[in-house]
């Protein structure tokens, strides 16, 4: 299980066996069962997880609504990184929707990974870049799409979750109600 | 891309230095390597520094002036996403990669110079400091962190809230800032905002 985590650092630099050692004894193997919280809304996010099986969504209460704005699911890290980086409390919640199993990394032990992993800083640096550019287009597309385009990008970016999510669930992402949800999705299905 | 040696290598360099030391430990040799590959851009007010079509491909940090970064949404209204002063860095990551043109268009809301350092330079500087790195993650985590905190802000705040959010961080830039340019970053209305501004000079008085 710990070699997706492996296999996903190692696309990016290169581990010594001293190295693939420390990464394995630095990240912490976790069950999360269904319903289970990665994270609370007002804790402090005390890890970096990486999802080696299973799903997680992130969601804001808003107006006493949840709010799905992210999902991380197989080989993808998960975090609030705005309250794991200056360690201030949350106010996102992460929670398992399927049984999932996690590598966790402690913001300590992170720490120990960029000074003992001899490319440890440039993992980082590529890995913030990509959360980083996420940001930036969830930004975008949060002000620029309609809701039909964000649910055909949701198709496209998530196809293979789909099936593992319910109609609940992708409405609150795409940021509509289940209702309007379906009709959308009969415009678009008919248009085929 | 106009390219102006209007600044003395020295003062490139040691104003780099600083911004350089602030995350990572550098000796003066590789300072002055370092700021070798920065280009000094000037850019007058009301001219761009990077605009929607076009790709940029370079981290630029202000050292002079202040520039406006803003997008148009569904129905082609303009809305603010962010305002750089001195020592701001700002970077289009999206048209970083050479994916895809940028979204977004960068002025200049007074004459300002930015140094620029181009992507095949930074990737040169990851490959052979490897201190850099440390910099590189470092910068983009903070950038991150204020950029998921507005976010925040414009759900968890009223229009007054992010407005005196703002007065309170943003001190300077209330001063410098055309008021409709702070109207759109908070996102609301122009006039919500006189509104909200008088309501508040009346309190005082």
């Amino acid at each position: 299980m710990i070699n997706s985590l492996l296999t996903s650092i190692q696309k990016v630099i290169t581990l010594s066996p001293t190295e693939i050692d420390t990464v394995t004894s630095l990240f912490k193997g976790k069950i999360y069962k269904k319903g289970d919280f990665f994270l609370e809304e007002g804790r402090i996010c005390k890890q970096i997880g990486f999802v080696a099986r299973g799903l997680m969504r992130f969601y804001i209460n808003q107006d006493g609504e949840e709010k799905i704005y992210d999902f991380s699911q197989e080989n993808e890290f998960v975090c609030n990184y705005e309250s794991f980086l200056p360690q201030i409390p949350s106010s996102k919640n992460i929670q398992a929707l399927e049984e999932s199993i996690v590598y966790v990394i402690s913001h300590a032990d992170l720490q120990l990974f960029y000074a003992n992993v001899r490319g440890g800083e440039r993992f980082g640096r590529v890995a913030i870049e990509s959360v980083f550019l996420k940001l930036l287009q969830d930004i975008s597309s949060l002000y620029s799409e309609t809701p039909e385009l964000r649910y055909e990008r949701f198709l496209k970016n998530h196809a293979d979750l789909q099936q593992r999510l319910s109609q609940y669930h992708i409405a609150s992402f795409v940021g509509v109600k289940p209702q309007s949800l379906s009709r959308i999705r009969k415009r678009i299905f008919t248009q085929f | 891309m106009h390219y102006f040696s209007i600044m003395s290598e020295n003062e490139i360099c040691s104003w780099l230095t600083k911004q350089l030391r602030l995350y990572i430990p550098v000796t003066d040799e590789d300072a002055v390597n370092i700021a070798a590959l920065f280009r000094c851009r000037k850019v007058g007010k009301g001219e761009f520094l990077l605009k929607e079509g076009q790709y940029g491909d370079w981290w630029g940090f202000v050292y002079q002036g202040l520039l406006r970064s803003y997008s148009h949404d569904a129905e082609h209204a303009e809305y603010t996403n962010a305002f750089f002063k001195e020592e701001s860095f700002t970077c289009e990551l999206v048209s970083f990669s050479g994916a895809a043109v940028s979204q977004t268009n960068v002025v200049a809301l007074e004459d300002s110079l930015i140094l620029c350092l181009d992507k095949k330079n930074l990737d040169s500087l990851f490959r052979n400091h490897p201190d850099f790195e440390r910099f590189g993650r470092l910068l983009y985590e903070k950038i991150l962190v204020s950029y998921k905190q507005r976010n925040l802000f414009r759900v968890r705040l009223n229009a007054r809230e992010r407005y005196l959010h703002f007065l309170k961080n943003e001190p300077e830039l209330i001063k410098r800032v055309p008021l409709k340019y702070i109207a759109s970053y908070l996102s609301v209305t122009d006039t919500s905002l006189s509104r909200i501004r008088r309501k508040m000079q009346q309190s005082v008085r």
